[in-house]
């Protein structure tokens, strides 16, 4: 695929979906990021900002089939995977598949489960596949899971421990929507606007979706950038307010996400900007405060906000 | 197109000078004086200097210092050659402009002035300030508006000047600091190779913020050398340059170009646009005269593209420096320089205050007088808290002392020395006694041997003093000189004779150092300046007004800190929402504890809690101790040093154990709670 084919349809793509998810724009762009880079995606917010209505219009847009988990403390590990099941009919075990054979997975409130069923979430994402009783099932390609978490200071959660966290592409912290936006949603419903009865048009086949991926090789990154991206990462290692620094993935990451980026903007090169636009997103939930820090109330984002203003960038003044 | 490396020296200096004369202006306009600078409120008229006679022979008044001093052609000398500094314009500026008051005072006696100052009837012909701008004075604000009432307008119009003014001069004053940092930058960078030199590949080479036209130049170096990926980089960090020389953004090593373009649209969204071939300038944009946000983003945007995609083209990176150095000559900082300049004031038509040192009611003229009689004389700033020892005449003119100095005086006067004053303020009758008390006088000043000097209204002692009296003023003494204990105190009326104008008849002065008596030492001289300076930062401080600001200020510091805690006494709780996990957020305050010395404290309250989570995890029925301790551990020496150790720890901050030991309690007892741990999970795990 070219660039400029590769940027039409992710502009069509986002466009597509921004008609039903409505003030959005920047989730909407990250998810579908993650889908092209391959990885996933972990969304911490407050409930009624639309992430189902994203992943479900996602899921439209892309002609990909949708499933969703919500997730709770009673939730078993088979109710995410699937299990075998005895047909009395048959007389034999059938495998049911659980929701997570589907190409976009919504997991929501991940967090609410205790740790055994969401290792079993984690290992499909990191394994693209599911073992149940000894069989080895291959999970469907694309396959993007969209995870949801209450904010941290909620009752009751088992929050998911650093090293799966790290299974995430990106997290992104949705917030609420500016007053001008919710008001412009609200216009739009007394306009007549139902999300749910909105028809949306196939924008991107699974094929094609994989034929942007692979597009991604086009990108062409200077040594400094790549140096520059390395530097990024190791400082999260030897910061003084940070415990347990970003791991290479986490360079990995950066570097599919900024040439991910690029391509969007019909370019085929990479840029700084393109790696500083998801510095953020890509670090924010790998690193592990100090409790000094964390008690000084310094947060995850601080830290990568300091890190890039201390980091000189390839190519600009000295 | 080469930039010029001369032309940005030449406007260099040309902006110094025109920040010179900004600032000169500037300095001129802050000392224009309010049209009546009178602080008596009523101009008083002069002491008229009567015609030349000599004393008579034999006559010597016996002061305590030493004989008259008769009329003598010294002071006519010194008086003429000090007045013509240019500096006494009242004197010396046949354009100058006497306020009304001044006028009619001054000017009726003018021939008595003439002879020092032979401009002085030219300048008494003119029209007053006054009738100039046509507008009647007001001692109150000095800016009124016709009389039309609006007095605080008038105040309000003061105030926003001088604010402008001292925003004009910070501005020029930060300007000039910026422009000695570059010059100084430059001045290194002038060893820099030279465009035949071969240059390196690194870009870091250069040294760190050179100026825009000598990093254009070695970008143009570099790319007659072939190093086209480095020309990119130094035409990318003139352009930059540029940018902040025009203060559109701040350069910092961590920004990108989408950085700097965000910054540049105020932080506005940044939309990413399609990167197009066909969108790319063609050549030189010199048709374009334009320099607008548009153009510098597609600038920044193309630079970018050559830099970090392969293989840049050498006419590609040609036409990125051409359009660069466009770029930097439109931002040049003249234009701003030159809009200044259009605003500067001008000095040469400003009133001169009456009371300005060099002004007719100045004391510059007695100061210079009396610095070529003494031997050494010290203009005295500070307060006067001592007096030097090497000092033996004090001369206080109107000086604002407070009673803590007169009485410092007193004590050095009763010690031996001579203190002049005149116009003795209440604080001095205070100290040292009312028969000095005043009213006033007309008549004629006489001395013993000085010729008559004429006044009107000046000031008189209201009876004989008790000293020896120098001059009177009709029959009522001006000046006299009284033996204070071991020293002497000379009380001069009024201070009329010691300004400029009164001098500038030589007789005057004669009579003025004939008070004086003998100045055959240091001599201290106290003015309105004296105690202006301070003697310490507080003391300055309140003088500017600035006490109660300082003090709200250090409120408001104590109230913050005390509103976020004391680290090491009242740890500070985070907020809910930075909070992770209680078993951090305690790890976090065992850790303040720690820094506080609080070990035992922490100790006593980890006791607790393994004894209260013994109780309910272990396998016992009763309760007490010894059946709790004996139920986890797994022999009875392991019991009595659990029992040992809950029984030192839940009395950790009486019982004055070091820290050491605290730790070894603290890891006794974690222990067994992990072994309590163990032991329930390998249950469970049987269980299963």
């Amino acid at each position: 695929m070219e660039l400029q084919e590769f940027s039409d349809k992710y502009e069509r793509t986002v466009s597509e979906v921004s008609r039903v998810v409505l003030g959005q724009r920047p989730i909407i762009e990250h998810a579908l990021i993650a889908l092209i880079s391959g990885g996933h995606l972990l969304l911490e917010g407050v409930p009624g900002l639309g992430k189902t209505l994203l992943v479900r219009s996602l899921g439209a847009v892309l002609g990909a089939s949708f499933g969703r988990i919500q997730f709770t403390p009673d939730l078993m590990p088979s109710d995410v995977t699937g299990g075998n099941v005895f047909n009395a009919k048959s007389s034999n075990f059938e495998f049911i598949p659980g929701p997570v054979f589907n190409q976009l997975v919504l997991a929501d409130e991940i967090n609410r489960a205790p740790a055994k069923t969401q290792s079993a979430l984690l290992e499909a994402m990191q394994e693209r596949s599911v073992t149940v009783d000894g069989t080895t099932r291959e999970l469907p390609a694309p396959f993007l899971v969209l995870a949801t978490q209450n904010p941290i200071e909620s009752q009751g959660t088992y929050p998911l421990p650093e090293a799966q966290l790290d299974r995430f592409l990106l997290k992104v912290n949705v917030t609420y929507p500016s007053q001008e936006v919710e008001q412009e949603l609200l216009s739009a419903y007394v306009a007549g606007f139902n999300p749910q009865k909105l028809k949306l048009s196939q924008v991107l086949s699974a094929d094609e979706l994989i034929d942007m991926q692979e597009t991604l090789q086009k990108v062409q990154v200077r040594p400094e950038i790549l140096e520059y991206i390395t530097r990024l990462v190791s400082s999260t290692r030897d910061h003084r307010s940070i415990d347990v620094g970003a791991s290479p993935r986490a360079s990995v990451g950066l570097l599919q996400t900024a040439r991910a980026h690029a391509a969007s903007l019909g370019r085929d090169f990479l840029v700084p900007d393109d790696v500083k636009s998801f510095a953020h997103a890509i670090l924010r939930h790998r690193l592990v405060l100090h409790p000094d820090a964390e008690l000084e109330g310094i947060t995850q984002d601080d830290v990568v906000s300091s890190i890039l203003a201390e980091t000189s960038v390839p190519g600009g003044v000295s | 197109m080469r930039p010029d490396l001369r032309g940005g020296k030449a406007r260099g200096c040309l902006f110094a000078l025109v920040a010179v004369l900004l600032l000169t202006t500037s300095v001129c306009a802050a000392q224009a004086p309010a049209i009546s600078d009178d602080p008596s409120g009523e101009l008083e008229s002069l002491p008229e200097a009567a015609s030349a006679s000599t004393p008579e022979e034999g006559e010597t008044p016996e002061t305590p210092a030493s004989a008259a001093l008769p009329l003598n052609p010294f002071f006519e000398k010194e008086v003429r050659d000090h007045l013509q500094d240019g500096r006494y314009r009242f004197c010396q500026d046949p354009n100058y402009r006497f306020f009304r008051a001044e006028k009619e005072s001054l000017c009726s006696q003018v021939e008595a002035f003439e002879q020092n100052c032979p401009t002085l009837r030219n300048a008494c012909q003119r029209p007053p300030w006054e009738e100039e701008f046509k507008t009647e004075t007001d001692e109150s604000s000095g800016w009124n508006l016709n009389g039309l009432g609006l007095d605080f307008v008038g105040v309000i119009l003061k105030i926003l000047f001088w604010l402008t003014m001292g925003l004009v001069v910070a501005y020029i004053a930060r300007a000039l600091i910026r422009r000695a940092q570059l010059w100084r930058e430059e001045l290194a960078s002038e060893t820099a190779p030279t465009p035949a030199s071969p240059l390196k590949e690194r870009q870091d080479n250069f040294p760190e913020e050179l100026r825009t036209h000598v990093l254009l130049t070695l970008a143009r170096a570099s790319l007659d050398s072939g190093k086209i990926t480095e020309a990119l980089h130094l035409t990318y960090r003139a352009t930059i340059r540029a940018l902040a020389d025009a203060e559109w953004v701040k350069p910092h090593r961590s920004k990108t170009s989408g950085d700097y373009l965000r910054s540049l649209r105020e932080r506005g969204p940044l939309t990413p646009t399609r990167w197009d071939e066909s969108d790319a300038p063609q050549g030189v944009p010199g048709a374009q005269s334009d320099l607008s946000l548009d153009r510098v983003t597609m600038h920044l945007r193309d630079l970018d593209r050559e830099r970090f995609r392969g293989g840049p083209r050498p006419e590609k990176a040609s036409s990125l420096l051409a359009q660069a150095e466009v770029l930097a000559s439109r931002l040049s900082p003249l234009l701003i320089f030159l809009a200044l300049l259009l605003s500067g004031c001008d000095r040469f038509n400003a009133p001169q205050s009456p009371h300005e040192p060099y002004g007719p009611r100045g004391n510059q003229l007695f100061e210079d007088l009396l610095r070529a009689q003494a031997p050494s004389l010290h203009r005295r700033l500070q307060r006067v808290l001592e007096v030097p020892e090497e000092a033996s005449t004090v001369v206080a003119v109107g000086a604002k002392l407070r009673p803590l100095e007169w009485k410092t005086l007193n004590n050095w006067v009763s010690g031996g020395g001579h203190l002049v004053v005149a116009a003795p303020p209440s604080q001095f009758l205070d100290e040292f006694g009312q028969e000095f008390g005043t009213s006033p006088c007309e008549g004629t000043l006489t001395a013993p041997g000085i010729v008559p000097v004429k006044t009107d209204e000046t000031r008189a002692f209201k009876s004989d003093t008790s000293g020896e009296i120098l001059a009177r003023c009709a029959d009522k003494p001006f000046a006299s000189t009284v033996e204070w204990n071991d020293g002497w105190v000379t009380v001069i009326a009024d201070d009329h004779l010691f300004q400029n104008v009164s001098l500038a008849a030589s007789h005057n002065a004669s009579l003025v150092f004939h008070l004086l008596g003998n100045l055959d030492g240091h001599v201290e001289y106290l003015g309105p300046f004296t105690g202006r300076g301070s003697q310490n930062p507080l003391e300055s401080i309140t003088r500017a007004g600035f006490g109660w600001w300082v003090f709200q200020l250090l409120l408001l510091i104590v109230i913050y800190a005390w509103s976020r805690g004391k680290r090491l006494t009242s740890p500070v709780d985070p907020s809910g929402s930075t909070r992770r996990a209680f078993s951090e957020h305690a790890r976090a305050l065992s850790r303040m504890y720690e820094r506080a010395g609080a070990s035992g404290w922490a100790l006593r309250h980890y006791s607790e809690w393994v004894y209260d989570t013994l109780r309910r995890r272990a396998p016992s029925t009763r309760s007490d101790m010894k059946s709790l301790t004996r139920a986890v551990s797994g022999s009875e020496q392991e019991a009595n040093k659990l029992r040992e150790a809950l029984t030192i720890g839940r009395r950790a901050d009486e019982l004055g154990e070091t820290e050491a030991q605290h730790h070894a309690t603290f890891r006794r007892l974690k222990s067994a709670i992990l072994g309590v741990s163990e032991v329930s999970h390998k249950k469970t795990s049987k269980k299963d």
